[in-house]
């Protein structure tokens, strides 16, 4: 019944493999990576898409580039990149203990964070994102200390403070910082209902027994709002029906 | 064919259409070059001088050509050398121009504004363009001369015009895909959404690419700035040397030479270059030049200006022992042992 397991955890691998290529020595490409995923990771090898729309509004560049790549994610997938490849998505992922159901108005706070990273950017000419950011505070922060180049300082201590309350929060509430604040989840959201990938329901098999929405890690009710941009598209709903009324597909055929 | 088929079909046609704005072109006649201080202003002793940086950034995907920066109207402030020259300013790249301004010993104190004028051409295919354009530096002239207090690094101004063009294909592409929305909600037809998000996808990163996007993404990646990404706190303050570092400078014994590799986008690199010069002037045992990392990267690599991959500013480098001091934070202590003059 665990089908769909074994592929996401090969997949989250690739991503995490993804994100730290550097060890190859290859160098930063111009790829933008699908996920959050801090560019100034020693071993990163990708762009930050969050990270570089805050550069960008700093510099006034009309963000094109940037825009054709998250257009290009949204439509394969959607949030499927954070149900499946993004490394601080696993992370959330693999301390999904908790499966509470979501508290849909917090939900929204993701666009919030979204909509204050650019103006913050645009207003203070600054990455203040970055500064707070649990994935730059793991992926950069500590490494950097180690390599002692960062020093345990004030901007260190912040880090620190946001990685341990999202930690917290992840321990508390399955994949806390994918439902309510991840500002990279809110853009893929945006393009869920449209994307290629996504659930699809056979009402005729589906018993209404609710156990995919005891499996959602993400609290959702799986059989009513498939394709809500709170749904990862991870699949443990589809593992969990055992009816196999819900069924993850790739295809364009959908109803809105 | 049905009247539905037949503005389905129209409707993907006027999708097409608007898809061509992406292909609009945005530049023409306007400035191409930004054009910024990195100091608020520039503080200056009468009789004295004072270094001037003017950082520069190229916001097109057309390359500039001879650009030549002058003195216009300066009231017998003078500037060494007499003239910034650039022959080629990439596109997408930022530089910076130094120079010295002197100012005579006969000028009453006070503020003044020095006029800078740039002049530099560019071409689009078979059209070229002759850009004038005059920077104003706010000096301070002062009975006793101090140095200029460094300004947070400021969101280059895009020209209007320029600006608004470079917005055009942007509204082309919500277009398409506001349509597609509508028609998707309508008429539970998928096909025009997909077309036009394909159309957004391939338009925005051909677009991009035209425009140098993919290296000025790449290039904001690959270069770590410590204060950018919350590894230090950014320095906006002007650095005041304490009287023991200056008795220590004194005693330098050997000459040193000193290279401050900076990003014009790094918010704590001014405090770094400004700390140097602070050092400098109290020593004649010190030389120094500055180095933008994204015009000379293989200089940078050259002097090891990399920890754990990246390519890290503010970065100054000791060249006669090739030692490498990063970041800005405690700054003067840490600058006085890499000189050897600290415990």
């Amino acid at each position: 019944m665990r089908r769909l397991l074994v592929a996401r955890r090969t997949s989250q691998g690739l991503g995490i493999l993804l994100g730290l290529f550097g060890f190859t020595g290859v160098g930063m490409t111009h790829l933008v990576f699908p996920g959050l995923h801090c560019y100034a990771c020693p071993l990163a090898v990708t762009i930050c898409p969050i990270g570089l729309l805050q550069n960008l509004v700093i510099y006034g560049t009309v963000p094109y580039f940037w825009l054709g790549a998250i257009v290009i994610y949204g439509l394969a997938a959607g949030r499927g990149f954070c149900g499946w490849f993004c490394p601080f998505g696993t992370l959330n992922d693999l301390l999904a203990f908790r499966k509470r159901p979501i508290h849909r108005p917090l939900s929204y706070a993701k666009f919030a964070v979204l909509a204050g990273t650019v103006i913050a950017a645009w207003a203070l000419a600054d990455t203040i994102f970055c500064k707070l950011c649990p994935a730059a505070s793991l992926e950069a922060s500590l490494p950097y200390l180690v390599l002692g180049l960062a020093r345990v300082n004030r901007p260190f201590l912040i880090h620190m403070g946001t990685l341990a309350a999202t930690l917290a929060g992840m321990l508390l509430v399955a994949r806390f910082w994918c439902r309510y604040l991840c500002p990279m989840g809110g853009l893929l959201g945006l393009f869920n209902r449209a994307s290629l990938l996504h659930l699809s329901l056979d009402r005729a098999r589906c018993t209404g027994c609710r156990v995919c929405s005891g499996a959602c890690p993400m609290g959702l009710e799986p059989h009513e709002e498939k394709d809500d941009h709170n749904c990862v598209k991870c699949g443990a709903c589809v593992d969990a029906c055992a009816p196999d009324a819900l069924r993850l597909a790739f295809s364009p055929k959908r109803r809105p | 064919m049905t009247q539905g088929r037949l503005g389905e079909r129209v409707v993907l046609l006027a999708l097409l259409v608007a898809a061509s704005s992406l292909a609009f072109p945005s530049f023409g006649q306007d400035a191409i070059l930004r054009f910024s201080l990195p100091m608020a202003e520039v503080a200056v002793a009468v009789g004295g001088q004072a270094s001037l940086r003017l950082t520069l950034e190229n916001v097109s995907p057309y390359e500039g050509d001879d650009l030549e920066v002058s003195l216009v109207a300066a009231e017998g402030i003078s500037l060494d050398p007499e003239v910034l020259t650039r022959k080629k300013v990439p596109p997408f790249t930022a530089d910076a121009l130094s120079a010295t301004l002197r100012i005579p010993a006969d000028l009453a104190p006070g503020r003044r504004e020095v006029l800078l004028e740039a002049a530099y051409t560019y071409c689009i295919e078979e059209s070229c363009f002759q850009i004038m354009e005059t920077i104003a530096v706010p000096v301070d002239v002062r009975e006793g001369g101090m140095a200029g207090l460094p300004a947070a690094p400021t969101s280059p101004a895009v020209s209007s015009t320029s600006g608004l063009l470079s917005w055009l294909p942007l509204l082309g592409a919500a277009l398409l895909v506001g349509v597609g929305l509508v028609l998707w909600r309508l008429r539970r037809s998928t096909a025009p959404l997909y077309a036009a998000l394909s159309l957004v996808a391939v338009g925005g990163l051909a677009l991009g690419v035209s425009r140098g996007q993919h290296e000025q993404a790449q290039g904001i990646a690959s270069v770590l700035c410590t204060s950018c990404v919350g590894i230090e706190e950014a320095r906006h303050d002007a650095p005041r040397l304490s009287a023991g570092a200056l008795s220590r400078l004194a005693s330098l014994d050997r000459n040193v030479e000193l290279i401050v590799f900076y990003a014009p986008w790094c918010h704590s690199c001014p405090y770094a270059e400004a700390m140097v010069e602070e050092m400098a002037k109290a020593t004649p045992r010190i030389s120094y030049r500055f180095v933008n990392v994204d015009g000379e990267p293989e200089l940078a690599r050259a002097h090891k200006v990399i920890a754990g991959g990246r390519t890290v500013v503010p970065a100054i480098v000791r060249v006669d022992m090739g030692l490498v001091l990063f970041g800005v934070e405690n700054l003067e202590a840490r600058l006085l042992r890499f000189l050897g003059l600290g415990s």
